[in-house]
């Protein structure tokens, strides 16, 4: 499979795909909204509280004059629609002042909160559940995350490893965060990361984003730093509705070291790469099955060691496969 | 969803929704209907008299709605609960049995009673504790259609509901031979919380009509290639979807007329040429519907339980909690349709007028879905040219003013730029479709504000959400995190609302009136729910003339229950 394709080409490609989706997640909802914002038009959305004047006064409805709305309104709301006097002007007076009154301490009964807005969630996905299929070398690979939390503070779990047919256990990978929420669509995470699995335990401390670009762009990037160096890792994936049910989904990771670790098959500078384009079909939205192509690329100075560490069922250092598995989530 | 034509017309079930293959909904669509009344053929029959005094019962309950039997909060079994007819002047009093093993309440929505008979926990009192008794006393100061529901533990979105009709002291203006209340609620199997914990996950869970490959082609055969490709980038560039109607949709909801779903096809008896007034009731938790009768034309004689000048129309649209009475002639000796569709249009609620029982009439297809537009994301003047029956060039410009909108944060996703007067709108999916629609623009009172005064002080707030991460507020913060709304005790002022989100708000305020500013002075309608519209922006003017704490919320259960709700303290 993979002798078909252009190496190069191919990598190439998929590090534009990655650096596009982190260059949709650095325009943030605040600027780009303002952008749509004309800017004459800036400040005219409100209305003051001491704003008297009868131009920021709710207007007859203007509908009233033309040809379609005469027919629809009746008779006396016509004559009386266009009456300004209809909108009292503001009138304060000594008794009834322009101010508001301070705000009095409510006591609820029995603390008694009439809503739940600030309840708990958790919520689990698995976004990644699935067979890596090449005759007599077939992988498995999960890729999953967890949140529980309020809507601004949450602990969150990430979760990803590849099983051979040999049982061993390889790019274990397991992050454990504080999430807290900063902006429309995005969150700040701080944390560790344990590199387990069947090779040389890892850990990390680890800072990162992760949200919502524009675009309905998925992304997060976080930063991995110990005694030996410093990591990076750049995720995204884009929802593609070919109908409602029917969902094409090109994923991407990539990860970054600033020194190669030769027993977990690490290279400096850019280091490997695992990315997908998967098409599920959410017969339930919580459980889709899928069908796809897995491209897992290593690179650098432990691209062509022989796999006789963590890696070993690979096709070598750029592994191409057909895959299918089920994402589901709770 | 796409709805294969298999469906139209028919509600699309839960099991539907989950087994998802097309040719297995095929399948199940051609199966008779199981669905049926949840309660007994004399829903929506108002009692012969007044009473003031009541006994009722609360208690968990098996409904037969749909295909298995559901266990539910109801008021003395039924869904809806009794109708209670009360008389204005009368000295009521409602003595409340909790049979449930959780706290409960009942809250009389639209009755001006002391804060404390309000029912509302936290607010007015503690709730009802399981087992206990809780006696509600006050007088009636009003005539009208209202309802009531409780206000624990979503209850209220599981069919603890009913309708009130009180008698006013004068005689009606309004003559009629029959009367019937039209109780409208939305129904699942789904439980609410159940509801709030995927629309965390995914906002657009219930949403299967969104725009998809293909679907663009049909667009673009519709407005071209260039036009369909910048639109559909203009929405994703603000992470938003032209498609988002209703948070939950007829994927999961049935639509019930006074308990019945629509293959059970509630029934009303008249003689031709009677006068029928039907008291059309919005209890459902999510779902606002457009109402007509085909071949019959409704004249709306009371809205939110205060009459207004008749207005003859063809259709309307009832939010979550109004309620529109309406008198209709049937000269016909045949049966007549009363169809209720979702906004979304993923399903109706259906009934019958008929002079025998068993008859029915054809059941009109369902219109088109409405897509948002710019002017829902209030920006009106970058694109609003083409809005149903309003005239942009009018628009008076807003005045430049001191900003106080809301910042772009965690809990607020959208400004509305430029919101404007939509209270000549009948809507979205309403502009133009041939009919006449009401609007809130027909609504005139018959009698002229009791507090004459012109306000003192004006109350702005920006209806704000953050639909990816589902939550819901007021300025951009929700319930918890706010501070009540003072009001003096006698004071009269003008609340502004501007709805920066993308969709509908029906917002209302306990215990006090509403009355909606749309030009008609002394005799604005006097409502206690007000329909925002998405980018819209209306006033209302408020008497502060009884004390206590009162609720002050979106009607929209979920956007209630997940922020968009204040106290307003009356002192």
């Amino acid at each position: 499979m993979k002798t078909c394709l252009n190496r190069q080409y191919f990598s190439r490609f998929l590090l534009l795909c990655v650096s596009a989706l982190l260059m949709a997640s650095m325009v943030t909802p605040q600027t780009k909204a303002a952008s749509m914002n004309h800017a004459s038009m800036e400040g005219m959305d409100d209305m003051d509280m001491g704003d008297m004047d009868m131009p920021a006064k709710p207007k007859p409805p203007s509908g009233a004059s033309s040809a379609h709305h005469a027919a629809q309104t009746t008779a006396h709301n016509k004559s009386t629609l266009l009456n300004p006097s209809a909108y009292p002007p503001l009138t304060p007076s000594a008794q009834w002042p322009a101010t508001p009154p301070p705000v009095p301490k409510v006591h609820y009964v029995q603390h008694i909160h009439p809503v739940m807005d600030h309840n708990t969630y958790f919520h689990a996905l698995l976004e990644q559940f699935e067979g890596r299929y090449t005759p007599g070398n077939s992988l498995f690979r999960y890729s999953g995350q967890a949140w529980f939390g309020t809507d601004y503070n949450k602990f969150w779990m990430k979760s990803e490893g590849v099983l051979d047919g040999h049982r061993r256990f390889s790019d274990g990978d397991h992050e454990f965060f504080y999430d807290r929420a900063i902006s429309t669509y995005f969150d700040v995470q701080a944390g560790i990361r344990l590199d387990v699995d069947s090779g040389p335990t890892r850990a990390w401390g680890a800072v990162g984003v992760q949200g919502l670009a524009l675009y309905f762009f998925d992304v997060s990037a976080t930063a991995y730093f110990n005694n030996t160096g410093v990591a990076g890792k750049l995720e995204g994936s884009y929802d593609f509705l070919i109908t409602n049910r029917l969902i094409l989904q090109p994923q991407a990771e990539l990860n970054f070291y600033s020194h190669a670790d030769p027993e977990r098959g690490v290279s400096r500078g850019f280091s490997d790469i695992d990315a997908g384009l998967r098409l599920r079909y959410e017969f339930k939205r919580q459980i889709a099955p899928y069908i796809a192509v897995t491209y897992a690329g290593h690179y650098g100075s432990t691209a062509s060691m022989p796999r006789n560490t963590t890696r070993m069922a690979e096709n070598g250092p750029e592994d191409l496969r057909f895959t299918f598995g089920i994402r589901s989530w709770f | 969803m796409h709805i294969p034509p298999a469906l139209k017309g028919r509600n699309v079930s839960r099991r539907q929704f989950i087994t998802g293959g097309s040719a297995l909904t095929a399948l199940y669509a051609l199966r008779p209907p199981k669905q049926a009344c949840a309660f007994s053929h004399t829903s929506g029959i108002v009692p012969q008299d007044a009473s003031n005094s009541f006994d009722l019962t609360i208690g968990w309950a098996n409904v037969h709605i749909l295909g298995k039997p559901q266990r539910v909060p109801t008021m003395n079994g039924g869904v809806p609960g009794p109708i209670l007819r009360w008389r204005e002047g009368d000295d009521l009093s409602l003595n409340i049995h909790n049979t449930l093993d959780e706290t409960t309440s009942i809250h009389w929505h639209g009755i001006r009673c002391p804060a404390h008979m309000d029912g509302v926990p936290g607010l007015s009192f503690a709730g009802i504790e399981p087992g206990a008794r809780f006696t509600y006393r006050f007088p009636v100061k009003q005539s009208g259609t209202y309802w009531y529901h409780s206000h624990s533990n979503m209850q209220e979105a599981m069919g603890l509901y009913g309708a009130i009709v009180i008698d006013p002291k004068e005689p009606d203006p309004n003559s009629y031979d029959r009367d019937y209340v039209i109780l409208l609620s939305d129904w699942s199997d789904v439980a609410p919380h159940t509801i709030i914990n995927k629309l965390k996950f995914q906002d657009d869970y219930y949403n299967f009509r969104q725009r998809t490959a293909v679907s663009f082609f049909h667009d673009a055969k519709k407005s071209g290639v260039w036009p369909t490709l910048k639109d559909r980038m203009q929405w994703a560039g603000m992470n938003m979807s032209a498609t988002d109607i209703s948070d939950v949709s007829g994927i999961i909801y049935t639509y019930l007329m006074n308990g019945c779903a629509p293959a059970a096809n509630w029934t009303g008896i008249f003689k031709p040429g009677e006068r029928i007034r039907l008291r059309f009731i919005n209890a459902s938790a999510m779902t606002f519907y457009d109402i007509r009768i085909p071949s019959l034309q409704m004249d709306i004689i009371q809205a939110d339980g205060n009459n207004v000048e008749p207005v003859r129309v063809d259709e309307f649209r009832i939010g979550v909690a109004e309620t529109y009475d309406c008198i209709v002639q049937p000269q016909g000796n045949q049966a007549y349709t009363i169809f209720a569709q979702s906004e979304d249009r993923t399903g109706y609620a259906r009934g019958t007028l008929a002079p025998h029982s068993g008859m029915s009439a054809p059941v009109p297809p369902m219109d088109e879905r409405p897509v948002r537009t710019m002017v829902d994301m209030g920006m009106a003047m970058h694109e609003g040219h083409n809005m149903g029956g309003m005239d942009m060039h009018n628009m008076p410009m807003h005045q430049p003013a001191k900003t106080h909108a809301p910042p772009l944060n965690v809990e607020n996703q959208n400004r509305a730029a430029m919101p404007i007067n939509r209270l000549a709108d009948p809507g979205d999916g309403l502009q133009n479709n041939g009919r006449k629609v009401l609007t809130y623009a027909d609504l005139r009172a018959t009698h002229p504000a009791t507090d004459q005064r012109p306000p003192s002080r004006e109350i702005t707030l920006h209806l704000t959400g953050n639909m990816e991460r589902y939550i819901w507020g007021f300025d951009g913060k929700k319930f918890s995190e706010a501070t009540p709304i003072p009001l003096r005790l006698g004071e009269r002022v003008r609340f502004t609302l501007i709805n920066d989100t993308m969709m509908e708000h029906p917002i209302h305020l306990h215990g006090l009136w509403s009355e909606l500013e749309n030009g008609n002075g002394l005799y604005n309608p006097v409502k206690h729910t007000i329909i925002v519209q998405p980018g819209g922006k209306l006033s209302y003017l408020v008497s502060a003339d009884t004390p206590g704490l009162w609720a002050f919320h979106c009607h929209l259960l979920y956007h209630m229950d997940l922020g968009m709700f204040r106290t307003v303290v009356v002192s």
